[in-house]
C-alpha cells in the first residue's frame, strides 16, 4: 500500500473536504498521514476471508416510524433557523451552486 | 452542614429529607465552581449565578453537568469547537430531557476536546482542563471537564460521553467512576455526534451508586436514534455478591507503568480472596483496535462535521482547529474511491472479528479486568512525544468500544506519583449489572483505597 501522498492528492483532498489549509497545514497533515498509514497496515495481520464487514456492533435492523406520528420535538421555522448567520426572509441563504 | 465529598444519592436523600433544598445545593457548588475553576477550567459554560437551573417542571433541579457535545434548549453548546461559539441549541439531548425530567438541571457545560477529538481535553478551543491532582497535567479526555469538576466536587456528578475511552480515561487520570454503556443503551439523539457506530453517553460519578443510579434514568429505546435498544433492567441489583469468573489477557498488561501493573496484581488478589475465579483468556491484541478505530472513527468524522457549513447553524470551515482538520482529511482520504476496500472494509472486517472474539471470551468468563489505562496522567503537551501523537493513551479503551460492549473505570489508590490508577471491568453486551456489581462490591471492600477523600483535602 501506498505510503505517501503527493502534493496534488493533498489539494485534492482538501478540496473534498471542504477545507482550506495553510502551507504549514499541509506540510504537516502529509506527514501524520504516513504515519498513520503504516501504523494501520497492521490490519493486513489478521485473516478476514471469513467475516462480513458489518455496520452495526448490536445487530440491529432498521426501524421505522410513520410520517407524522414523531413530531414532538418539530421546530418552527423561527427555531430551525435561529442559529443560522446566513438567512433571509426566514430561510437559510445557501452558497450559489449554478453560476 | 459538611457536604464536601457527599455522592449524589447521598445528597439527593438529604433533599427528600428537607434538609437541603435545590437551591442551597446550587449555591453551594456554584460557590465552588467560583472558588477552584480559575485553576482547573472545566467549564466552557460555567452554571448560572443568578438562581438555580430549572428542572423540566419549571421547578429548581439537582445540580448534574453536562459535557459541552449535549444539546440543551437555551444554553449555548459548542463541544469546544470555536465554529459553535454562539450556537445556542433549541432542543435537549435525550438524556438531557430525561435528567430534566427527574428533577435534575443542567449545573454548565464542561469542557472537552474539541468536537471530542482527543484524550487529554488540550484540542480544546477554551484552553485545556487542568487536572486537580496536579494542575500541570492533563486531566484526560475528551470528558475531561467532566471528570476533573467531579473530582474536584465542583458538581456532584456529570454526565460525558465517550467514542473510545472519553468517559473511562479521564475518569481513571482524576480518580472517579466512569461508565461506558454498552453501545444502544443510552440515545446519542442531541449528542453533538463524532463517530456515530461508537460513541455512547455516560456517567462520570464518585460512587459506583450513582453511576447505576444515572445509568437506569439516562438509558432506553428512543424513538429519535433508531440505534437505540429496548430498554435494560429498570433497577440494577449491584448489592448482590455473586461468583464471577474474571478473565485476565495478559495482551492488556503490555507496557503498562510498573505502579499500575502493582495495583493490578493486588486487586486481582484481592478478587481471589472475595472468592472470584481468575481465569487467563485469549484477545485479539488490543493494538489492531488502535487501527480500527483510526480508520472508521476517522471515516465518521469527516462525514459527521461535513454538516457545519456555516449555513444552517455555526461559524464556517476555517473556524476548524488543527485536529479535527487531519481527522476530516484522513477519513475522507479512507472513504474516497480507490481506498474504500483497502482502509474502511478491511476495519469494519477487523471490528467483526473483534465483537467475535468478545462474544467467544465471555462464553467462558462473566468479565475482564484490565488496567484503564498503560499510563497514569501526564504532562500538558506532551502528548505529540509518545508514539502515534497519544493515541496509544486509548489503547486499552479501544477494543471495548470497537465491540459496543459495557465497561467501567474503577479508581484504585495512587502510584508512587501521587496520581490516580485506573482498573476496568468489561462484559458481554448489556451486561452493565455485572460490571456495576464487581466494581460496587470493590468499592465496598477497598473504599477504592481513599483516593476520593485524598483529593478533597486539597479541595476544602
Amino acid at each position: 500500500m501506498k505510503k505517501t501522498l503527493t502534493r496534488e492528492e493533498i489539494d485534492k483532498l482538501a478540496k473534498l473536504s471542504n477545507l482550506t489549509l495553510s502551507e504549514a497545514e499541509m506540510t504537516k497533515i502529509g506527514s501524520q498521514f504516513e504515519e498513520t498509514i503504516k501504523y494501520v497496515e497492521n490490519l493486513n495481520d489478521l485473516d478476514t476471508s471469513q467475516v462480513s464487514n458489518i455496520t452495526n456492533v448490536t445487530g440491529q435492523e432498521n426501524k421505522f416510524f410513520e410520517d407524522g406520528t414523531e413530531n414532538k420535538r418539530l421546530f418552527t421555522q423561527e427555531q430551525a433557523t435561529a442559529n443560522s448567520n446566513c438567512k433571509k426572509n426566514g430561510l437559510f441563504v445557501v452558497p450559489k451552486v449554478f453560476k | 452542614m459538611n457536604l464536601i465529598g457527599k455522592s449524589l444519592l447521598e445528597l439527593k436523600g438529604m433533599v427528600e429529607k428537607k434538609q437541603i433544598s435545590h437551591a442551597e445545593l446550587w449555591k453551594f457548588f456554584s460557590d465552588r465552581v467560583e472558588k477552584y475553576d480559575k485553576a482547573l477550567n472545566c467549564f466552557v459554560t460555567p452554571p448560572s449565578k443568578e438562581g438555580t437551573g430549572l428542572a423540566q417542571n419549571g421547578a429548581e433541579g439537582f445540580p448534574i453537568a453536562f459535557k459541552d457535545n449535549f444539546n440543551t434548549k437555551g444554553i449555548r453548546t459548542t463541544a469546544s469547537s470555536k465554529v459553535l461559539d454562539t450556537y445556542i441549541p433549541p432542543y435537549n439531548a435525550t438524556v438531557v430531557e430525561k435528567l430534566l425530567g427527574m428533577q435534575f438541571a443542567v449545573f454548565g457545560k464542561t469542557n472537552m476536546d474539541a468536537w471530542a477529538h482527543g484524550s487529554s481535553t488540550e484540542t480544546s478551543d477554551y484552553g485545556p482542563t487542568n487536572n486537580p491532582w496536579d494542575v500541570s497535567r492533563a486531566a484526560g479526555g475528551s470528558s475531561g471537564g467532566s471528570a476533573a469538576a467531579t473530582a474536584a466536587y465542583l458538581v456532584p456528578a456529570a454526565i460525558g460521553s465517550e467514542t473510545a475511552g472519553s468517559i473511562r480515561q479521564p475518569a481513571a487520570w482524576c480518580g472517579l467512576v466512569g461508565l461506558k454503556p454498552t453501545y444502544g443503551r443510552v440515545s446519542r439523539y442531541g449528542v453533538i455526534a463524532m463517530g456515530s457506530s461508537w460513541d455512547c453517553p455516560g456517567p462520570i460519578t464518585r460512587t459506583v451508586e450513582d453511576a447505576a443510579y444515572l445509568l437506569e434514568i439516562i438509558q432506553g429505546e428512543d424513538p429519535y436514534d433508531a440505534t437505540t435498544l429496548p430498554a435494560g433492567n429498570s433497577k440494577y441489583e449491584i448489592r448482590k455478591t455473586k461468583k464471577m469468573r474474571i478473565g485476565v489477557c495478559k495482551d492488556y498488561l503490555e507496557n503498562i507503568d510498573p505502579d499500575i501493573q502493582k495495583r493490578f496484581d493486588e486487586t486481582v488478589e484481592i478478587l481471589k480472596k472475595l472468592g472470584h475465579e481468575i481465569i487467563p483468556v485469549t484477545l485479539i491484541s488490543p493494538k489492531y483496535s488502535i487501527s480500527v478505530y483510526t480508520i472508521l472513527q476517522r471515516s465518521e468524522v469527516s462525514s459527521n462535521l461535513n454538516r457545519y457549513d456555516g449555513v444552517r447553524y455555526g461559524k464556517d470551515r476555517t473556524f476548524f482547529g488543527e485536529e479535527a482538520k487531519r481527522r476530516i482529511m484522513l477519513g475522507t482520504y479512507s472513504l474516497s474511491h480507490g481506498y474504500y476496500d483497502a482502509f474502511y472494509k478491511k476495519a469494519e472486517k477487523v471490528r467483526q472479528l473483534i465483537i467475535q472474539d468478545f462474544e467467544s471470551a465471555f462464553q467462558t468468563v462473566d468479565l475482564i479486568i484490565a488496567p484503564t489505562t498503560p499510563l497514569t496522567a501526564i504532562k500538558k503537551g506532551e502528548f505529540e512525544k509518545y508514539p502515534f501523537f497519544g493515541e496509544v493513551m486509548d489503547v486499552l479503551n479501544e477494543p471495548a468500544a470497537a465491540a459496543g460492549i459495557p465497561a467501567i473505570n474503577v479508581p484504585m489508590g495512587l502510584d508512587s506519583q501521587n496520581l490516580p490508577i485506573g482498573l476496568q471491568f468489561m462484559a458481554g453486551r448489556l451486561q452493565e449489572e455485572k460490571i456495576l456489581s464487581i466494581a460496587y462490591q470493590l468499592e465496598q471492600e477497598t473504599n477504592f483505597m481513599g483516593v476520593r477523600e485524598a483529593l478533597l483535602k486539597r479541595y476544602e
